[in-house]
């Protein structure tokens, strides 16, 4: 079920309703969330459900046995039956058949033909987020963080909860279980604020980012017939679409579930007001960054190994965290660029003795990102290679309008959207809390309005970007 | 207050102030709407219901239509009411708004695609979204195979969707005199629209015939043909259905297909797909599917003397 569309406009107050009407009954709550949440992700295809189903029943019983097992060898193994179990998941949905493309190309390359091994699979929504959910659930039971939930609703719960299911945040399970197993009361403060940034997030995604959406489809879907101009423009369109798909996307998921009671972490943070690639990590998808740095980063050595260690774990981190949005080689590259620029940041850092850039840092994080969104939306590695040279080129004509209507109106909607960030930057409000500090009139008003413009200026939905992944 | 007087207190709120709004937003884009006469989003359509009762001919179909029918050579009292992006259900719309006791001939282009493509499922009607509320003929089209978003029920603005900035530019500073606007823009090939069409001309566009001959009518383009056929043989319309030229169109199973299906609903066809084969002078042509100034008046000109007659 998408967030963007009727069937969620129903559901959501159906089971809103619902699951406050067994307020006293704190068990029939998780029940009701669990069963609603498989529905949610049935409404795309029920087959697949048994997956998550498959691990969260593996995770369950796999954390429980870590937590009782004395030896650490035995620990080791159980959590290597874990990763293998859920990485083996993602391995077969997600990468198979690019690591098989890819061993035919190299094999092509040294004059050795081999028949196609790719197969027709189709990739699970939300795999690749419910994965890593489960992952640091046993993980943090292994490392001694938190001890395993003895009710299976719960974890089940924890695992397949709708708002964060198929495109996160990916919610650690020391934040989210402690909360599905404890008792919730309702709250205005956190109704208001909940409302407020689901329309909020339905703004940014229908509003701005599909529209940003059109201009840049029409041109990476044949960049060869574009100039610079054209190419930049759809670029930096790339840049502001993804972020605000993604964000509103998050918006909408925390929203959802402040309106259950639940608090997730924030998921964006202004991430193109950073001043530094480093800065940016720590706002841009705050949820994955982090996972990567505590369980990827950390569990490699992190920065507790010398220099060289640190540079190559964090290069290690980067192309996986890279691979982890999809199974193609310009992904690879982007997680590449990010790599090289944070190593040389940590560099520079560590020589000059600071901590960031100034100002002018924030054209530098944003030309980096720009350049690395590139090879993120090119439609091939040629594609991306064409459009860098056509960068350096520079041969900058009349960028091409196609409806100047549309496009006056993504102008206008961006502008707005990145007013709004201004304005919450400056006024240092937490947009997680902005609706429980304004009055119910106030409130009123301002979603009144969300919703004129939306009706006004919506473009066709479009999944969510991050579904693919 | 009680928590649930509060949430009460707060939607209602949202749904009276979010109607005030929308509904004092949308009359007072719809009065400038009125007087758009201008553009072709939303002025052409205001033309041609301005027009459409003293006319005795209009040029109905998409941009091949717009291109290619230049009324002027037909009759003073003729309109082209070709857009861009328009298909079937469109079309059928804008015949259902003419009057009924007016004989008028109605000639309209449609292409072997209008009717062969799998995926179409009138789409198209939703540019008129924002008539939702002003013409009942209109709610019934936009209902009809529930194209319009539900939510224009009680959000009106909804129908000015995406055309609210075109509205007030041609309000405020219409881009030409309607008056003197019959419908027709003919293209003028750029130096740069002449290099792109000459490269394009000395490709081998080959054309994948052996799937076309699988092609299978899309039920819903039929049932608005049949519309279109009964509405026009009950209300004075004298219609003809013309393919207007295409270049190098080799695959051919399409037009036959089409042909039988016109014939089979007592229609008068007629298909010029290969009007300007035995010329080759690049100079009549924009591109593939669309002529340029000189090769639309050039068909207009023939096609004048056949409707004529």
């Amino acid at each position: 079920m998408l967030f963007n569309s009727f069937d969620y406009l129903l559901f959501l107050p159906i089971v809103f309703i619902t699951y406050w009407l067994l307020h006293k009954k704190h068990a029939w709550q998780n029940i009701l969330l669990l069963v609603a949440s498989y529905v949610f992700y049935a409404w795309w295809d029920w087959r697949f459900l048994s997956l998550i189903i498959y691990s969260s029943l593996v995770d369950y019983l796999i954390g429980k046995k870590i937590h009782k097992e004395n030896l650490p060898q035995s620990k080791k193994r159980l959590l290597l039956l874990s990763l293998f179990s859920n990485l083996g998941l993602l391995a077969v949905f997600k990468y198979y058949n690019f690591f098989a493309s890819s061993f035919s190309q190299l094999m092509l390359s040294v004059g050795w033909e081999v028949d196609s091994l790719t197969l027709n699979i189709i990739l699970p929504v939300g795999i690749s987020f419910y994965t890593f959910q489960t992952l640091s659930y046993t993980i943090d039971i292994y490392s001694g963080n938190i001890k395993p939930t003895n009710n299976l609703v719960s974890f089940f719960t924890y695992v397949s909860f709708f708002p964060q299911l198929v495109a996160g945040p990916i919610e650690r399970a020391k934040n989210l279980i402690p909360q599905i197993e404890s008792k919730r009361t309702f709250s205005i403060d956190y109704f208001k604020e909940g409302l407020l940034q689901i329309f909020i997030g339905l703004f940014r995604k229908i509003v701005i980012a599909d529209n940003l959406g059109i201009y840049v489809d029409s041109i990476y879907s044949d960049v060869t017939i574009h100039n610079s101009t054209s190419l930049l423009l759809a670029t930096i369109f790339y840049a502001f679409q993804i972020y605000f798909d993604f964000a509103g996307y998050s918006d909408i998921a925390i929203g959802s579930a402040k309106l259950f009671g639940f608090q997730f972490g924030k998921n964006f943070n202004a991430p193109y007001f950073s001043r530094s690639l480093t800065e940016f990590w720590r706002k841009w998808h705050i949820s994955l960054s982090s996972w990567l740095r505590d369980y990827l980063y950390i569990s490699l050595g992190g920065n507790r190994n010398g220099k060289i260690k640190m540079y190559r774990n964090l290069m290690i981190t980067m192309l996986l965290g890279g691979l982890w949005h999809g199974s193609s080689w310009n992904f690879v590259i982007w997680g590449g660029i990010h790599g090289v620029f944070l190593a040389m940041e940590k560099f520079v850092f560590s020589k000059l003795n600071m901590k960031n850039f100034n100002f002018l840092g924030i054209l530098y994080t944003f030309v980096v990102v720009l350049i690395s969104w590139v090879f993120f939306r090119a439609l091939s590695f040629s594609d991306s290679i064409f459009i860098m040279k056509k960068f350096v080129k520079f041969d900058f004509m009349a960028p091409f309008i196609g409806n100047i209507n549309i496009l006056a109106i993504t102008f206008l909607m961006l502008l707005l959207g990145i007013g709004f960030d201004l304005l919450i930057k400056y006024f240092n409000v937490s947009l997680e809390k902005l609706g429980s500090k304004v009055s119910i009139l106030t409130l009123s008003i301002f979603i009144s309005v969300l919703i004129l413009l939306t009706s006004l200026f919506y473009s066709t939905s479009e999944n969510f970007i991050y579904f693919q992944f | 207050m009680h928590v649930f007087k509060k949430i009460f207190m707060l939607l209602l709120f949202i749904v009276i102030i979010s109607y005030t709004i929308d509904k004092i937003v949308y009359f007072a884009i719809s009065k400038m709407e009125e007087k758009v006469f201008t553009g072709q989003n939303v002025g052409k359509f205001n033309h041609f219901l301005e027009v459409k009762d003293s006319i005795d001919l209009v040029f109905i179909g998409s941009s091949r239509a717009n291109h290619h029918f230049n009324p002027k050579m037909f009759s003073k009292h003729s309109f082209n009411m070709g857009l861009d992006g328009r298909n079937i259900a469109y079309f059928w719309t804008v015949i259902k708004m003419l009057p009924i006791d007016k004989k008028q001939d109605v000639v309209i282009n449609i292409d072997p695609n209008n009717i062969f493509d799998s995926e179409y499922t009138g789409e198209d009607i939703t540019a008129l979204g924002y008539k939702y509320h002003k013409s009942e003929k209109i709610k019934e089209e936009l209902e009809r195979r529930n194209k319009i978003n539900p939510l224009i029920k009680y959000y009106w603005c909804i129908g000015y969707n995406s055309k609210i900035l075109g509205v007030i530019i041609n309000y405020l500073r219409p881009k030409y005199n309607y008056k003197k606007y019959n419908g027709f823009d003919p293209i003028i090939v750029s130096e740069t629209q002449k290099a792109i069409r000459d490269e394009l001309f000395t490709k081998n566009t080959a054309l994948d015939c052996e799937k076309e001959k699988q092609i299978k009518p899309n039920e819903i383009a039929i049932s608005y043909l049949k519309l279109i056929a009964e509405y026009s043989k009950l209300n004075n319309k004298n219609l003809f259905v013309i393919t207007t030229p295409i270049r190098n169109d080799k695959c051919k199973s399409d037009n036959k297909k089409l042909k039988e299906i016109m014939n089979s609903l007592s229609l008068n066809y007629y298909d010029f797909t290969d009007f300007f084969n035995q010329n080759r002078d690049p100079n009549l042509w924009k591109d593939n599917t669309h002529l340029s100034n000189l090769g639309a008046d050039e068909f207009s000109e023939f096609l004048s003397g056949e409707v004529g007659e």
